[in-house]
């Protein structure tokens, strides 16, 4: 099997990083610049000194024009936390190469940007809840431990995004940028999930994995329709009439999901799995402002 | 054409049912799927079905019903059943002169073909009466007419050709008169074109072009007191010429001769 990722792969990485929005409250130092004031080289802003802050910060030409004791305070730079989240149902399955694939390899390239960042790079594989994670921590030595997560988990499973989310935001007490990874074909509905994250201040991107046969199917004649995650089986017989409803009807469907994600400033990118990963992380990724 | 097992027809009904089980048949593709919610409620596509239908119709179907069709013909046993041909009357002649002792350049003699065409002809004409004749310059019936030719078989096995000259119109007309004349056909069995006609006479000619024969033999004794003399005619009737060695012999004395034949 062809491997996750190697190091041509990642040499091509080397100039991309996670882009943050807004500036987050982190814990360590890093380089996503924070709320707070702190002592990196980047000015914020002056203050009015009040006892106990350090002389060296006066800034004394200020004091020299109007007579007030000013003190420059600069960007306070932290690490963030992030999480990848990862649906590993069995409809991720599906597909030459399988979705799952794809997102395992995708994963493992946000986690080297994020890692490389100085971040904090978490795994948060799941179906119908939160199978084992792997907790976020710094260091490159955190890769292998995400690698060989995402190589020995199999797709299996029913789906549910709410339930998973929910499970998520209860056993990770920080904030962070979140990359759900997932097909999100489910009729379960994901907005409760998500809008648990929106609450906590997660900064959430979402990147649909789909197979070309999901988008544009060219099953035809009498076919017997099994759904991956249940026993539920649908007959059908299929022609181009067919096929444009159901394509209309998957339009209608990701239109919605688009215009959700859009209203709660949610980052999105649909990632057919025969588009190569690199295209996808160096055109789609950074045309959609997730990547620069 | 008439079928031997005409009830096995009675198996191609089974076509019927071949017909019924294939449109019954439900033979749907199983494709997994991410999601049904997306595909529930379509509706099949009409047009679809309609050329499914006409596809399998195309392809299958026939080759199931043209197997069966065969194994039906096949149990059915057709067969082709031909009128052997009759004639009212039919005379073999062969020719017994001793030209028909001579051999061919395969080594077989011509009154071996001779004899293996009249074995043909009973063959074929197996219910018709015939009568077998030799015509020589000493012409005889080998087996009178008659519509089992059992005798007629039996007198072509031991037939040689004789040692005489080749016989006339006049003695072929007498040889079929003393079997009644009226015959219907008349084949004449020979090794070369013979210079006479009657009507209705078939002349069956073997190897004419490679026909070397002996056609006079005779022998005396030396007036000198120096042995016997033997005169003998040969004949070629090839078209081209014939470098031959005939040899005489009496049993403990033998003679050599080369000769060059031209053709004719």
């Amino acid at each position: 099997m062809e491997p996750l990722i190697d190091e041509a792969f990642l040499a091509r990485l080397a100039n991309l990083k996670v882009i943050v929005k807004g500036r987050r409250k982190g814990k360590l130092a890093g380089l996503h610049p924070s709320p707070r004031s702190g002592l990196s080289v980047e000015f914020a802003d002056y203050r009015d000194y009040t006892p106990g802050d350090d002389f060296r910060y006066i800034d004394w030409n200020i004091y020299g024009r109007l007579d007030r004791v000013l003190v420059k305070s600069f960007v306070h730079e932290v690490d963030l936390p992030i999480y990848l989240l990862v649906d590993l149902s069995s409809s991720m399955r599906l597909g030459q190469p399988s979705k799952a694939r794809y997102a395992a390899r995708l994963a493992a390239a946000l986690a080297y940007l994020g890692l490389r960042g100085l971040d904090r790079v978490g795994l948060y594989p799941f179906t119908d809840r939160l199978l084992p994670v792997v907790l976020p921590r710094h260091g490159m030595g955190q890769m292998m431990h995400v690698l060989h997560a995402l190589e020995k988990m199999p797709a299996a499973g029913k789906t549910s995004i709410d339930r998973a989310l929910t499970e998520f935001v209860s056993k990770s007490h920080e904030s962070g940028l979140v990359f759900l990874l997932s097909d999100f074909l489910s009729d379960a509905g994901y907005q409760e999930g998500l809008s648990r994250l929106f609450h906590r201040g997660d900064e959430v991107v979402v990147i649909q994995i789909l197979d070309p046969e999901e988008l544009r199917p060219t099953i035809e004649g009498s076919a017997l329709l099994a759904e991956v995650e249940t026993s539920r089986k649908v007959p059908l017989v299929i022609g181009r009439g067919t096929l444009a409803l159901y394509e209309r009807r998957l339009g209608t469907y990701l239109a919605t999901l688009r215009q959700y994600l859009s209203d709660h400033r949610v980052s999105y990118a649909l990632a057919p799995t025969d588009v190569p990963l690199e295209v996808l992380i160096h055109e789609r990724l950074r045309q959609g402002g997730i990547l620069q | 054409m008439i079928l031997e097992n005409p009830a096995a027809l009675s198996l191609l009904a089974l076509g019927i049912g071949i017909v019924l089980l294939y449109f019954l048949r439900t033979r749907r593709q199983r494709h997994e799927v991410s999601a049904l919610f997306l595909w529930e409620g379509l509706p099949n596509d009409p047009r679809t079905r309609a050329a499914r239908i006409r596809v399998r119709v195309d392809l299958l179907l026939l080759l199931q019903l043209l197997v069966l069709a065969a194994l039906v013909a096949a149990l059915a046993q057709p067969a082709f059943r031909t009128q052997r041909p009759r004639l009212a009357s039919l005379a073999i002649v062969l020719d017994g002169s001793a030209s028909l002792r001579a051999r061919t350049q395969e080594g077989r003699p011509s009154g071996e073909l001779a004899r293996a065409e009249a074995l043909a002809l009973l063959d074929r004409y197996s219910t018709t009466p015939v009568a077998l004749f030799e015509l020589s310059t000493s012409p005889r019936v080998l087996a009178p007419l008659s519509a089992e030719h059992d005798r007629a078989r039996r007198a072509l096995v031991g037939w040689e050709p004789t040692w005489f000259a080749g016989g006339t119109a006049e003695d072929l007309t007498g040889l079929l008169a003393s079997q009644g004349g009226a015959f219907e056909r008349v084949v004449f069995l020979t090794d070369h074109r013979p210079d006479f006609s009657l009507p209705g006479l078939d002349v069956v000619v073997f190897s004419p072009e490679e026909n070397v024969a002996l056609t006079a033999f005779s022998v005396r004794e030396d007036p000198d007191g120096n042995g016997s003399i033997a005169f003998l005619k040969v004949r070629n009737d090839t078209s081209s010429y014939r470098d031959l060695t005939i040899r005489v012999s009496d049993g403990s004395r033998r003679a050599l001769l080369p000769v060059l034949l031209p053709p004719g």
